[in-house]
């Protein structure tokens, strides 16, 4: 890579004109409408590229399969990769083009900024979450020795208490004031006033 | 009006205040909000006693067409007299019925207060809306003054009860309330009532639901249970509250609405239906309580669906009764109600069985609740007679109705009769009660009350001519109020009803055993506490079979959704475009594959520090297809990120276990694999969808000529950052700043304020040759053990830190106009920050930022909302950039745009994040291994448990 892109970043490869060399896929047949099949030619048609699809596929697929997981530094990692297909995918809402910044390129062959100036606060933040996880994960491990995230421990307790057609126990209490001893108001000699000795 | 509420607002606020000065006599200068309103109201009199309204109008939602509307009618001005007049007295009577050093007091004594002014809103209410925000007021207090003793399960019980009970009739008749505004046009009752109303099902529906809140408001059957059970609340409480103010609520607002409504299908069965059961049940059980206050709750169950009955009847000759009869029942039961309290206070005791001969003892005690008992049992000459004969009067041509009001009559003569004779009878077999003296606060609010009563009665014809404007709202009213109309119809039900109550009464020896055995319906809990019950079953079951607690699942759940809803919609629709190309360059198909092949091995990986690399290199990766892709300024700011993310990671990884604890369960690898595979088969479908699914234009066009023109910059995502967009940068902002604080907060055991760990001082530092600053490269290094320092590292980064946050200061200035920005800027600096911490340890970080991480966030938030706010001072709108152009001597012109400032905010949070992060989980682990004696910043392998 030169080291020249940040100053101009625009050194797109536009696809060869005219049907070149370039590879076309097994899907090259003529797609029927209703297809299910893509048809990958090598002409510029504007939108995404196959390749890019795919990466945001497979940062997808592993990520939520990480995502699954029990282990809080696991977790993370999907959130990374899912992060990282997310950011490609908002990406490609995009064209592509040259560095949007006036004056490199012509405007019209610039990338659209907005969808890179939404994943760059996403990149961030990301950042941020990460860290954060990782506290957690530190704390977790600090506290239980494993990072691990165990089954919530009051929803179990609803299972059960479910299982066995139990009610939970309340802090009104389950009778209701019927069986309260005190019934209505406090007793009277607390209340009565001071004053209240024969004058 | 408004000043009315505003009055009652400052002087609920202030309560607390003054009971802690003057304790209960507080009560006092309270007492005076409910009498404003009440002197307020007898002001009024000759604007309303015509028919006439007074009306105020404050905007206050405009765009809900929300105004702050006040009417006051007869109804209302009748209202407003009870409230404010029972309220004042209440209150008097509360400055000696609480000892002085009462607990709560001073809580209960500003709630009372807030209470009044929102029953006072709600009578003056034009707006049904504003009505309803009146009513749950009074049922948010009235919960909290019946749970005056937060210490007793019953009083608990209690309030929770009567909270649920009447918040479930007041959703009811929200609901109701929308459904008649839609259907009316307006929510304003007086354009509502005024207009044509057409009929139809949302009508009835919407006077259903109505109706359903004002009969739980006012204890009506099915819904009564919860006023009995509200007697948990100290007496003044059930006096204003639960037989003067808000019970009569539902009345109210049943008579409001009956002059239009009464005719609408479905009102009269349900008044008429509900109010009669109620008014019978609820006699009979009174007549079987020995508690007195029970009694008159019971009663005043029983007198609510009289009251019901009458005024949603929906004729002249009722409403005309129906008014008397509401200022009648609030008098004489208020009067009833503090009577009680003061035989409480002086004998100790609300039994009927324990109390004997306190009537000879206090003669004017008794004369007061004879009086009112008298009235509620309707004995001429008092307002309780006038009333009940106008009633039945009213109802000559209803017999079936009126054979229902005459047995509720009887019932409630009998347990009057029984009230006196329980409280203040001498009871043979029952030794004669202590009585202890009275005080005049305490008798004076009872007296004027009962007295009313009295007085009232022989001028009920001047009361008429006040009344019946509200009458005429129906029709012409053939009927006056007056204590004498000779000898009629209604006049022999009257004594029909003493005599039989006198007889019931008489027979309550033999009558006591069906008494017993026939219970009635309002003296259950039971029909409650089976609802609660099953509710929290049907809690339990539901919660129990969604809610495992399994975070997997949970997340499962979610992505199954996406996969399966989307999914199958994409499947049936396939919308996405059938042409596409394969690569913009060759080179993408490389890097795809290395980011792929990472990826998988991420997943498979088995050592935490292995996954996390192959997640570093799918970073790296996205950055290189940034760099394809057209975007330097992503490009840059993911290289920074995955670089201090792998070093944050190192940070803690340090600390966890080398590998991921096995998982024996090779089935459910698979189902997570599964869900992972078509959650990114979907993802891609819609990748490929949303791409050719933009109908117009992107407003992105605009922005490479809105940046120069308008933001003044040509790095277009940096000023769609800082300028365009600069709101979403600054939500980013303050989502930083709440993770780097959550960092510290979870790994500081201890606060993070306060001194910071600098390098010991150095009469205090280990001596050795390198102890002087001349001869060490990092300050801090001096602090590290001797085998952990690496003088190539401490010289390099000696050499680099300044270099690298000069480079960082470049990136922050340039980046309005080419790649870089504050992120990018702050991000470098915190990757020399991580390099000083490495070199040097904690101590070192201390060093090169001698300010505390808390200081750099809230500085950089500062400087970018004040960016904001100079911008708005200045005349713009918040975040707009400006340039200013001026010229230096030497340097030459300089272009300044505002927004700079704006990205320095940025700058510094993210210098933030990365300081607070170090000093988290760098330094504070490090003390953490300190502490438990481990080895330093050592190898992977602590083995779990060993610091803890």
């Amino acid at each position: 890579m030169t080291p020249g892109w940040i100053v101009t970043p625009g050194w797109i490869v536009l696809p060869p004109p005219g049907g070149g060399a370039g590879p076309v896929g097994p899907a090259a047949g003529p797609a029927g409408a209703g297809d299910l099949a893509v048809r990958v030619v090598t002409e510029g048609v504007a939108g995404p590229t196959l390749v890019l699809v795919l990466a945001v596929a497979v940062l997808v697929a592993t990520g939520v399969t990480l995502l699954l997981e029990r282990s809080l530094t696991r977790i993370l990692l999907g959130i990374i990769l899912l992060g990282n297909g997310m950011n490609l995918l908002v990406l490609l809402g995009g064209r592509a083009g040259g560095a949007p910044v006036v004056g490199a390129d012509p405007v019209a062959r610039m990338s659209d900024a907005l969808p890179q100036a939404m994943v760059l606060t996403a990149i961030v933040i990301t950042f941020g979450l990460t860290a954060f996880l990782l506290a957690v994960a530190y704390r977790s491990w600090y506290l239980t020795g494993s990072d691990e995230v165990q089954d919530d421990l009051e929803d179990q307790q609803v299972v059960r208490l479910a299982e066995r057609n139990e009610l939970p126990a309340r802090d009104l209490g389950g009778e209701g004031p019927d069986e309260d001893p005190e019934q209505v108001d406090p007793p009277p000699r607390h209340h009565r006033p001071q004053g209240g000795e024969p004058r | 009006m408004l000043a009315l509420l505003i009055l009652h607002l400052v002087a609920a606020l202030v309560a607390p205040l003054l009971v802690q000065w003057w304790g209960p006599r507080a009560c006092w200068p309270l007492a005076l909000a409910p009498a404003a309103a009440f002197g307020w109201a007898v002001l009024r009199t000759p604007a309303v006693r015509d028919g006439g309204a007074v009306v105020e109008t404050y905007p206050w939602v405009g765009q809900l067409g929300l105004d702050l509307t006040f009417r006051l009618t007869t109804l209302s001005w009748l209202m407003t007299l009870l409230v404010g007049g029972v309220g004042a007295l209440v209150l008097v009577y509360c400055s000696r019925y609480f000892a002085a050093g009462a607990v709560g007091l001073a809580r209960f004594a500003g709630v009372l207060v807030a209470f009044a002014g929102a029953m006072l809103g709600l009578v003056l209410a034009d707006d049904l809306l504003l009505l309803y925000v009146g009513w749950e007021l009074t049922t948010i207090f009235s919960y909290l003054l019946i749970g005056h003793s937060t210490e007793r399960r019953s009083s608990r019980w209690a309030a929770a009860q009567a909270l649920t009970v009447t918040t479930l009739g007041g959703l009811a008749m929200l609901v109701g309330v929308l459904l008649l505004g839609a259907h009316a046009g307006s929510y304003r009752w007086s354009v509502i009532s005024a207009g044509p109303l057409p009929g139809g099902a949302p009508l009835i529906v919407a006077v259903v639901l109505i109706l359903v809140g004002a009969l739980s408001k006012s204890a009506i059957l099915p819904f009564s249970s919860w006023l009995p059970a509200a007697m948990a609340a100290p007496t003044p409480v059930s006096a204003y509250l639960h037989a003067a103010a808000m019970v009569k609520a539902g009345v109210y607002l049943i008579g409001l609405l009956a002059p239009v409504l009464a005719t609408v299908t479905g009102w009269r069965p349900v008044v008429l239906t509900a109010g009669l059961a109620t008014m019978i049940a609820g006699g009979w059980a009174a007549l079987r309580q020995t508690d007195l206050k029970l009694l008159l709750a019971y009663g005043t169950v029983s007198q609510l669906g009289l009251l019901v009955v009458v005024t949603g009847a929906g004729t002249p000759d009722a409403a005309l009764a129906a008014t008397a009869m509401l200022l009648a029942h609030a008098a004489f039961k208020a009067a009833l109600f503090l009577v009680v309290g003061v035989v409480d206070h002086a004998t100790g005791t609300r039994e009927v069985a324990e109390l004997s001969g306190v009537g000879r003892r206090a003669p004017l005690l008794c004369g007061i609740a004879v009086l009112a008992a008298a009235s509620m049992a309707g004995l001429p000459p008092l307002l309780g007679f006038v009333a009940k004969e106008a009633i039945f009067a009213a109802f000559t041509h209803q017999p079936v109705v009126l054979t229902g009001l005459v047995v509720g009559t009887v019932l409630t003569v009998a347990y009057s009769v029984r009230f006196v004779w329980g409280a203040f009878a001498s009871k043979p077999g029952v030794a004669p009660s202590e009585v202890l003296a009275s005080n005049a606060p305490m008798l004076l609010p009872p007296t004027l009350l009962a007295g009313f009563g009295l007085v009232a009665g022989p001028l009920a014809g001047g009361l008429d001519g006040l009344l019946r404007p509200y009458a005429e709202l129906f029709g012409r009213p053939g009927e006056h109020l007056a204590l004498w109309h000779g000898l009629t119809p209604a006049l022999g039900l009257s004594i029909v009803a003493l005599l039989g109550g006198g007889l019931l009464f008489a027979l309550r020896g033999p009558l006591a055993p069906a008494c017993a055995r026939l219970r009635s319906p309002v003296d259950s809990q039971r029909g409650y506490e089976w609802v609660v019950r099953h509710f929290d079953r049907l809690a339990i079951e539901v919660t129990g079979a969604t809610q495992r607690g399994s975070l997997p699942q949970y997340l499962g759940t979610i992505l199954l959704v996406l996969v399966l809803v989307p999914g199958t919609a994409l499947l049936l629709a396939r919308p996405w475009r059938t042409r596409i190309a394969l690569w913009d360059t060759p080179l993408q198909l490389v890097v795809v594959g290395v980011v792929a092949v990472a990826a998988v091995l991420a997943v498979g990986a088995r050592r935490r520090l292995t996954a996390m690399l192959l997640t570093g290199v799918t970073g790296y990766g996205s950055a290189m297809l940034f760099v394809f892709y057209g975007a330097p300024d992503l490009a840059l700011t993911q290289f920074l990120v995955e670089t201090a993310t792998i070093a944050v990671f190192v940070l803690v990884l340090r600390r966890l276990p080398e590998r991921f604890s096995a998982r024996p369960l090779r089935r459910s690898r698979w189902v997570r694999r599964g869900v992972g595979v078509a959650a990114g088969v979907v993802v891609a479908g819609l990748a490929l969808t949303a791409s050719g699914a933009r109908q117009a234009p992107t407003d992105s066009l605009a922005f490479p000529e809105l940046a120069v023109t308008q933001g003044h910059g040509r790095n277009v995502v940096n000023v769609t950052l800082v300028d365009i967009r600069a709101w979403d940068t600054m939500g980013e902002l303050s989502v930083l700043v709440v993770a780097a604080t959550g960092v510290a907060s979870l790994v500081f055991q201890r606060s993070r304020t306060g001194p910071r760990p600098r390098r010991p001082q150095r009469d205090r530092a280990p001596a050795g040759p390198r102890d002087t600053d001349r001869s060490v490269w990092l300050r801090g290094g001096a602090t590290l053990r001797e085998r952990q320092r690496s003088i190539v590292f401490e010289v390099v980064t000696r050499l680099l830190f300044h270099t690298v946050v000069l480079f960082s200061l470049f990136l922050l200035f340039s980046g309005h106009n080419a790649p870089g920005g504050g992120f990018a800027g702050g991000l470098v600096v915190s990757l020399a920050l991580a390099v000083r911490y490495l070199a040097g340890g904690r101590y070192e970080l201390a060093e090169a930022m001698p300010v505390g991480a808390g200081t750099v966030l809230g500085a950089g938030l500062a400087v970018a909302v004040g960016t904001g706010v100079v911008a708005l001072l200045a005349g713009g709108s918040v975040l707009e950039s400006t340039k200013i152009d001026f010229s230096v001597p030497v340097v030459g012109d300089v272009h300044l745009v505002t927004s700079l400032f704006f990205d320095v905010g940025v700058y510094l949070v993210v210098i933030g994040l990365a300081l607070d992060i170090l000093r988290s989980l760098g330094a504070e682990v490090d003390r953490h291994i300190e502490a438990a004696g481990g080895s330093g910043r050592g190898p992977l392998v602590d083995r779990p448990g060993s610091g803890s």
